[in-house]
């Protein structure tokens, strides 16, 4: 893997399936949290290396704070970009791919 | 008797349950401040550039959390990922930093160091590079390189802080500690990645390890990579004390900064060019 990815480590691969995965598609920072079951300490370093490298995308909640009530939400999707990496990973890592090889 | 045994439990029970109630009220009202409290010493640890996002972001995520405990949970988590994101800035930057320099200074100084490396051999019999392995990053060992200074002992290696009058130094180690050239061979170390120009000094393995048994924040030192010259360095770290000196080593990684790193430059040119702190 070149210099220019992110290291798909065991949480990294968590971060992404949590939003992958489900019907929403923009998850906050506590959403991924808690579908993922990483802490803070892990889960940041990684969504914002994920981000800088363009895997992911994000942007404030609409709305003023003042207003809400409350601080605004960050909102994370993940790009086309990631979204293929992502793919290409999985296929390379399914055990079917594998067997397909055996088979031929 | 067994009417004031019964008294004594019921009343020692309504003590204990008053008690805890005002342990919870307690902790209620002091809840919110400690969140706040460990969030904005997360927010300082940041990068600067990193900080304002941070900084609602992270509120907004303890904000939709339940209950106030996981709250506090939550507020050092993002403790740790300051640390985190802070050290992987902190590499990054710093290595560009030391290549942008090394590599011009060496081409610079290469061939005053090939003039220095045939007088060494001429001077007395040995090596010219003198190597001593070190801790490093993490405390992995590498070998530290100078020029060699002294002549060659048979029976090893002393473990002896250098002093001024040694009489194992050669003419030519006396001039090269002079004018601090023996460290320069360490701009290679850095090319290398081994250490970096700034940074707390590598000490000799025997000292590391009585330092760590007699002053606990020592191992910190070991989280970032060592360096030619450091904050402790342009803060008189010879006449210093040990526990002085490594204070010294852990405000300069607690408050690390491009700015900081060109002002210990600055300072040790400076130093050296008075010949103060010499070897």
């Amino acid at each position: 893997m070149g210099i220019n990815e992110p290291r798909l480590t065991q949480q990294t691969l968590k971060v992404l399936g949590a939003l992958m995965s489900g019907q929403i598609r923009e998850l906050s920072g506590a959403d991924i949290a808690r579908t993922s079951g990483l802490s803070s300490g892990t889960l940041y370093p990684i969504l914002y290396r994920l981000e800088e490298f363009g895997w992911l995308d994000s942007r404030w909640e609409t709305g003023d704070p003042a207003v809400l009530g409350r601080p605004r939400r960050r909102y994370y999707r993940i790009t086309g970009e990631g979204a293929k990496k992502v793919q290409q990973v999985v296929r390379e890592l399914t055990p079917g791919n594998v067997g397909l090889a055996w088979n031929t | 008797m067994e009417h004031i045994a019964l008294i004594l439990t019921a009343s020692a029970g309504l003590i204990g349950a008053a008690f805890a109630r005002l342990l919870a009220d307690e902790f209620k009202a002091w809840a919110p401040s400690l969140i706040s409290y460990i969030l904005r010493i997360a927010i300082r640890t940041l990068p600067p550039a990193r900080r304002e996002r941070c900084a609602e972001e992270w509120e907004s995520h303890i904000n939709d959390l339940p209950g106030d405990l996981s709250k506090i949970t939550a507020a050092c988590g993002k403790l740790v990922a300051a640390w985190r994101i802070a050290a992987e800035a902190f590499g990054l930057s710093k290595r560009a930093f030391d290549l942008v320099l090394v590599v011009p200074a060496l081409l610079i100084l290469l061939p005053l160091m090939a003039l220095t490396a045939v007088a060494i051999r001429l001077d007395s019999p040995g090596p010219v590079i003198f190597r001593q392995t070190r801790r490093g990053l993490n405390g992995r060992q590498f070998a530290i390189l100078k020029f060699r200074t002294m002549t060659v002992q048979e029976n090893g290696q002393t473990d002896a802080q250098a002093s001024e009058d040694n009489p194992r130094v050669t003419a030519i180690g006396r001039l090269l500690r002079a004018v601090n050239f023996d460290e320069v061979p360490q701009l290679l170390n850095v090319l290398k990645g081994d250490m970096s120009l700034i940074g707390p000094r590598p000490h000799a393995l025997a000292h590391d390890d009585y330092f760590e048994t007699i002053l606990s924040d020592y191992p910190f030192r070991h989280q970032v990579k060592p360096g030619i010259t450091g904050w402790a360095q342009c803060n008189g770290a010879r006449r210093a004390t040990p526990s002085e000196r490594v204070k010294l080593d852990l405000w300069y990684i607690n408050n690390w900064s491009f700015w900081l790193d060109i002002r210990i430059l600055i300072r040790t040119v400076y130093e050296v060019l008075r010949k103060r702190n010499g070897y």
